[in-house]
């Protein structure tokens, strides 16, 4: 085993959550790998039923028994292995150095508080502070997250809050107890492109603060491109390449990646420039119905060998930490058929 | 020589009245207020809203939520009745049909819904769901209607062999073809797209764009292409009408609207759309706030309240939709 690197928060290691179902196990995570460094932000993209969120959710432990739970590999979190830490310990570490943000704020606060309120209970299960100062660490809470005229609205119940602002709550009982890294699961989709990038700002103006990492999942690849450090690729529960934002970007190795990239109107070129999208062929796999060996391999365009068909690619360091999963990396030069 | 071809082109352009002309488009929602109040408030979800669509163009309409952009598109073929104003189809009002007058352009105007997994009857066939409206409408029967059906489903992409499935049996990208073959099967003139590609994965999203800009070459559609994804709209359309709370703000054809954005709001807008390039170069307006209320939107422009340059002015006039170059509209006193 490779000497932990201090510099290194997170390292989630060949990652397995199945699910229990009536035709035997789902594999909604298959082979998950990557760190996550001090104070940077790793993007994890993928498509629907790329196993994404069941990998943040596995990371919290917030996999109920009775659906599923990891079966295999290790999260390792300041080097000591999470995977399998008896609940009473993870809630320590839940929200107090690993705390989540969810999609749909709506859901994930309760209608009958006011939202003052919910982000003081959210301290004082981790810190013994009294109501009262809680209750102003609220306040101050709300301030940080941009809420205008905090004190009056920490006596605002969620209903009466827009979407964006919940959103900005959601965040501020997030970042309450100061966590070490911040998982992010979607945080702006089904919100407004103007509010969007309010709170991509907010989320990099207070890392930036903070110096907390973050872990952020999200099929939009505009926003991987502003807000990552890191990139992680997923398709159908497994991660099939990781790089820095650059060369994931401009150097792609794994033909999905690629086919992502190509898939894009993009907003900033003109139609002149980008005449016709190149989709990918096909359809997002089943996860109870997965090809063999390399699960993308009906849809890729350069596969079809039986190294794609037959068995599962390696996890492979292709250079400088460059990781890719694709029995073909080494011959296959992606980059030229980049858009230009 | 040149002078007449000048002339001409101009004659025929003058000569080639919209398709579809809207004008002053209003549609206010009732709101109950509490149980004793006297005071009804109303949503103000579409107002003043006038356009056109020459046939063959496609014309994106843009918008975030509230702005009215969806209850446009249903205004529009009537799905909802509008308040107040005109939709010239063919220079017929459809505001003054009756019901009965009304069925013949039910066939020719169409909508393809947003999700295709709440807009197709689960309990009926892929035959029958594409068939319905040969059927109601008397167009096609038997072996006619069923060769109809297959060369439709050809065109999207899908095979005969997908006849006597059920919904249930597609994925999203294969359920969106189906409401597009829906749409198509009446050979509609004008087809409103409701978000069609919106609730799609980006690799899937592109064959459905794609698919959608074949269909329009090939069948010389006409289109209001209703998104809130710059992108997609800058692919797919001629023109793009940019709609907030409720009111137009800008009107261009795509070109000049990417290139040249008018409207503060639209500039905003395009600014805001994530950019997929690490290195893209972010000169970003952060609007801020977000969209006020459309039961009580601001005097003046509605924009004002967020307008990065607003004056004491903007909360007096409402400001006209002027234009500025040739096609090229905006609604702002001080662009």
């Amino acid at each position: 085993m490779k000497q932990l690197d201090p510099d290194i928060i997170l390292e989630v290691r060949d990652l397995q959550t199945h699910f229990r179902s009536e035709h035997g196990p789902v594999k909604a995570v298959d082979g998950v790998s990557f760190r996550v460094r001090k104070g940077e932000t790793l993007a994890v993209v993928g498509e629907s039923g790329s196993g994404k969120s069941v990998t943040s959710l596995s990371i919290m432990r917030l996999i109920p028994p009775r659906a599923g739970g990891i079966a295999g590999g290790q999260i390792l979190f300041e080097g000591r292995d999470i995977a399998a830490l008896p609940e009473a310990e993870m809630r320590h570490i839940r929200g107090n150095s690993i705390s989540m943000v969810f999609q749909e704020p709506m859901t994930s606060l309760t209608p009958v508080h006011t939202v003052g309120r919910q982000i003081a209970e959210a301290i004082r299960v981790h810190e013994e502070v009294s109501k009262a100062a809680a209750r102003e660490r609220a306040v101050e809470m709300l301030e940080l997250v941009g809420i205008p005229e905090p004190r009056r609205r920490a006596r605002a119940f969620p209903h009466q809050l827009s979407g964006g602002m919940r959103q900005r709550v959601m965040i501020a009982i997030a970042l309450a107890c100061r966590p070490k890294l911040l998982i992010a699961d979607e945080p702006t989709t089904g919100l407004d492109v103007t509010v969007q990038a309010q709170i991509l700002d907010l989320m990099r103006s207070l890392q930036a603060e903070f110096g907390m990492s973050i872990l952020f999942i999200t099929h939009d690849l505009g926003v991987v491109a502003e807000m990552a450090d890191r990139v992680v690729v997923m398709y159908a529960g497994r991660a099939v390449e990781e790089a820095n934002v650059r060369d994931i970007f401009r150097r792609p190795k794994m033909p999905y990646t690629l086919g992502l990239m190509n898939s894009i109107p993009r907003v900033d070129r003109s139609v002149d420039q980008q005449p016709r999208l190149i989709p990918i062929p096909g359809n997002v796999p089943s996860p109870r119905a997965l090809p063999s060996g390399c699960t993308f391999h009906p849809r890729c365009a350069f596969s079809r060998t039986p190294a794609c068909t037959e068995k599962i690619p390696a996890w492979e360091d292709s250079g400088e930490g460059h990781m890719v999963r694709c029995a073909r990396w080494r011959e296959l030069d992606l980059a030229q058929r980049m858009p230009a | 020589m040149k002078l007449e071809n000048g002339s001409a082109s101009l004659a025929r352009e003058s000569a080639s009245a919209p398709l579809l002309s809207v004008r002053n488009l209003y549609k206010r929602f009732p709101v109950r207020g509490s149980l004793f109040s006297r005071q009804r408030s109303q949503v103000h979800a579409v107002e003043d809203v006038s356009f056109a669509i020459q046939k063959g163009h496609v014309v994106g309409l843009v918008g975030e939520s509230g702005s009215g952009k969806t209850t446009t598109g249903r205004a529009v073929l009537r799905l909802i009745e509008p308040t107040a104003g005109e939709i010239l189809f063919e220079g017929v009002d459809l505001m003054k049909l009756s019901n009965a007058e009304m069925r013949p352009y039910r066939r020719r105007m169409q909508i393809i819904f947003q999700d295709p997994f709440a807009s197709l009857n689960p309990r009926m066939t892929v035959e029958s769901i594409i068939a319905e409206g040969l059927r109601v409408h008397g167009l096609a029967s038997g072996t006619a209607r069923r060769e109809r059906v297959v060369e439709l489903l050809e065109q999207v992409g899908l095979g005969a062999d997908h006849l006597r499935k059920y919904p249930h049996e597609f994925s999203g990208g294969q359920r969106q073809r189906i409401g597009i073959a829906r749409a198509l099967a009446v050979e509609p003139d004008f087809i409103v797209a409701d978000e069609p590609v919106s609730a799609l994965d980006v690799s899937i999203q592109a064959q459905v764009v794609n698919l959608l800009k074949d269909l329009r070459e090939k069948l010389d559609l006409t289109m209001l292409f209703i998104a809130h994804d710059l992108g997609v709209v800058e692919y797919l359309c001629d023109e793009v009408i940019v709609m907030y709370l409720g009111r137009v703000m800008e009107i261009a054809p795509a070109r000049k609207l990417y290139a040249n954005p008018l409207h503060p709001y639209t500039q905003a807008l395009l600014s805001a759309a994530p950019v997929p390039d690490p290195d893209a170069k972010r000169e970003r307006t952060i609007l801020k706030g977000e969209t006020p209320s459309p039961i009580d939107p601001p005097s003046g422009c509605v924009f004002r309240t967020r307008c990065p340059i607003a004056t004491p002015e903007c909360a007096t006039v409402v400001p006209p939709l002027e234009e500025v170059t040739k096609g090229h509209f905006k609604a702002c006193i001080h662009r």
